[in-house]
């Protein structure tokens, strides 16, 4: 075989750099991420994470009257953290509120790819989990894990805001005793 | 107790007066709930009478029912009326039967404008073809929708 000539003779030297800076950059990336979660810094995010769980405001059926009344005076979902705010880019929780309908999936898959890493899930209600009492209706998307990646389920019809509580609590130690990189 | 039911009686009096042959037949099931069962043929000109005489100026709703095992669908038109104060908690419901293999009606979009979105919810339902009709098309299903309607009692819808 005839010898190659080099093809890297005429290569821009600032190229170069970036190149191996990138490489650099790349291992620090991955330093930072080992330290993070293998030292107490990952507790220290994860509490920031457990407590402040943004919902976003989306109803797909009647269980946001049960999330209503969680939010209200007498259950008071904030002392946990959970604040109804209005920007998708500011939320970290989405609670999929009851049936899901075939053109409700897409909307509501629209908002989860919106929301900012780490975002959560919660189907609460028995039609969000399984389709319930419309299950393999022509209409109805049976569970809300068809489309988006569920973390707690909440069963009931509708469940009492003791069980949305609970939810959110159980949400909390998944979070705690999770990597901060793999969440989302 | 046969005071209370008066209204309803004056009703089905008016229209079997007028209709002597068309009204099949009538019934009062409580107070302020009678229902009349009419030919698909003579539907128009018994609402056109009920709207321009009785005073039932709109529709509530409009239902099919599938009689599968009789081989016929229903249509029932609920109707009441506004401006009768008296009558207002009155409705009256209008059935019509149509054979299941070959469902067409007279549609009622002419005598009362508003069921016209309930008339094409129950075309996509049932598929039942409503004579008459300026937008006999889809209303709620979704947009690739292919397959039968969905409500029928022998369509099974998969499993996905």
């Amino acid at each position: 075989m005839s010898a190659q000539k080099p093809a890297q003779q005429d290569e821009d030297p600032l190229e170069m750099l970036v190149g191996g800076l990138s490489v650099w950059v790349g291992k620090l990336n991955e330093i930072v991420r080992k330290v993070v979660d293998e030292t107490p810094i990952r507790n220290i995010i994860n509490w920031g994470r457990i407590y402040s769980m943004w919902p976003v405001n989306i109803t797909t059926a009647c269980c946001s009257a049960e999330f209503g009344a969680a939010s209200g005076a007498r259950h008071d979902l904030e002392r946990f953290g959970v604040l109804p705010i209005g920007s998708l880019r500011q939320s970290d929780l989405i609670v999929v509120e009851g049936t899901v309908t075939k053109k409700m999936a897409k909307r509501l898959r629209m908002i989860y790819d919106q929301m900012a890493i780490p975002r959560y899930v919660i189907a609460m209600g028995d039609c969000a989990i399984s389709g319930g009492l419309f299950h393999d209706s022509y209409s109805i998307v049976n569970g809300a894990h068809e489309f988006m990646p569920v973390d707690v389920y909440v069963p009931g019809c509708p469940p009492r805001p003791e069980a949305l509580e609970q939810a959110i609590i159980m949400l909390q130690e998944k979070i705690r005793h999770s990597k901060v990189y793999s969440q989302g | 107790m046969s005071a209370p039911l008066e209204r309803e009686e004056t009703i089905i009096k008016k229209l079997k007066e007028q209709f002597p042959s068309d009204i099949k037949a009538s019934r009062i099931i409580r107070r302020s709930r009678p229902e009349i069962t009419v030919a698909p043929e003579k539907i128009q000109e018994i609402t056109t009478f009920l709207r321009d005489q009785l005073g039932f100026d709109h529709a509530n709703g409009v239902s099919g029912v599938d009689y599968n095992r009789e081989a016929r669908f229903e249509i029932v038109y609920h109707t009441s009326s506004l401006n009768n104060k008296e009558m207002r908690d009155l409705v009256l419901a209008v059935k019509e039967s149509t054979p299941r293999n070959a469902p067409k009606v007279p549609s009622l979009v002419s005598i009362w404008p508003g069921v016209e979105n309930f008339e094409r919810e129950t075309f996509e339902m049932y598929a039942i073809q409503f004579d008459g009709h300026p937008h006999m098309e889809k209303l709620f299903l979704l947009d690739n929708w292919d397959g039968p309607p969905p409500l029928r009692k022998d369509v099974r819808v998969p499993t996905d």
